[in-house]
């Protein structure tokens, strides 16, 4: 599963920096997901593409990790240095690759470029992509649409400027 | 006219619509060309999406996250070859030879394979 786990890594990172919109935060994600499922590889069903395996560990994981910062940010014991690192980590990484358009679905929110990414790019049906998401086929559609038209539109800017 | 709700363009695209639905996009699109516009510049901006993405796969993997990877504990995972199924598949051919040999007391030990093996197709 190790090499495997490998080769998919520049997906698995593409999918945390969407998720996370940190360079830094993603390959956390990343390293933390793998390890994971490294350590439940008994659980992963070879029928299954371990690709989507590991996109659904890493949603998860995420999710749980926002819950948890929503509580210590109740109680207001998030380091500041840890927070400066992200953004300058981020800053060096994504500025020297990001292209306009990569700059404009970064600055999409979060659910929109997530969404985005899962279905046009990884290849998801609206069910699966609303069963990876947990959200309603519906939601998937119209966020969808909504990512896609604010980018066409911007696109479309771009040339006629 | 009915009204289409503009995201079935989107469902269109991506050939998520029932074919009632489909059908009803491609009436629409042929009697209005803004919304025939709007599906154009829908599926330009799909290929400058998809290469923006893709341009992400180029960033170089840190060998810190791969080494960390490398360096993990692994489970034995599943699809270790079929091994443990053959075994299974011999314990309950062993269990059936059991039967046959031992009768009465043969017969549990057939009846325990068959429920710890029941994938195997001797059953």
């Amino acid at each position: 599963m190790k090499d495997e786990l490998i080769s998919l890594l520049p997906r698995l990172r593409r999918f945390g920096r969407t998720l996370t919109r940190s360079a830094a935060e993603a390959d956390d994600l990343v390293q933390e997901s793998c390890l994971r499922a490294l350590g439940r590889a008994h659980l992963w069903d070879p029928a299954q593409p371990l690709d989507r395996w590991m996109f659904r560990i890493m949603r998860n994981l995420w999710i749980s990790e926002m819950r948890k910062r929503k509580v210590r940010l109740g109680q207001g014991t998030v380091p500041a240095d840890e927070t400066d690192e992200l953004i300058s980590h981020e800053a060096s990484e994504t500025a020297a690759i990001a292209s306009d358009l990569q700059r404009q679905i970064n600055a999409l929110p979060e659910d929109l470029s997530t969404i985005l990414l899962t279905v046009t790019v990884e290849g998801y049906s609206y069910a699966e992509a609303a069963e990876l998401l947990g959200i309603p086929t519906g939601t998937v559609m119209s966020r969808l649409h909504r990512a896609r038209k604010l980018l066409a539109a911007r696109l479309a800017q771009e040339v006629n400027a | 006219m009915t009204e289409l709700r503009e995201d079935k363009l989107s469902a269109y695209l991506d050939g998520e619509l029932s074919d009632a639905d489909a059908r009803q996009v491609e009436a629409a699109l042929a009697r209005d060309p803004q919304l025939k516009n709007t599906l154009d510049m829908l599926t330009t901006a799909e290929a400058d999406i998809l290469q923006a993405f893709d341009a992400q796969l180029e960033i170089p993997v840190p060998p810190s996250l791969e080494n960390a990877i490398r360096s993990a504990p692994e489970q034995a995972p599943a699809n270790s070859g079929k091994a443990p199924r053959t075994v299974l598949w011999m314990s309950a051919a062993a269990a059936l030879v059991a039967l046959v040999i031992g009768g009465g007391g043969g017969f549990y030990m057939a009846a325990k394979a068959a429920r710890t093996a029941p994938k195997c197709p001797s059953g």
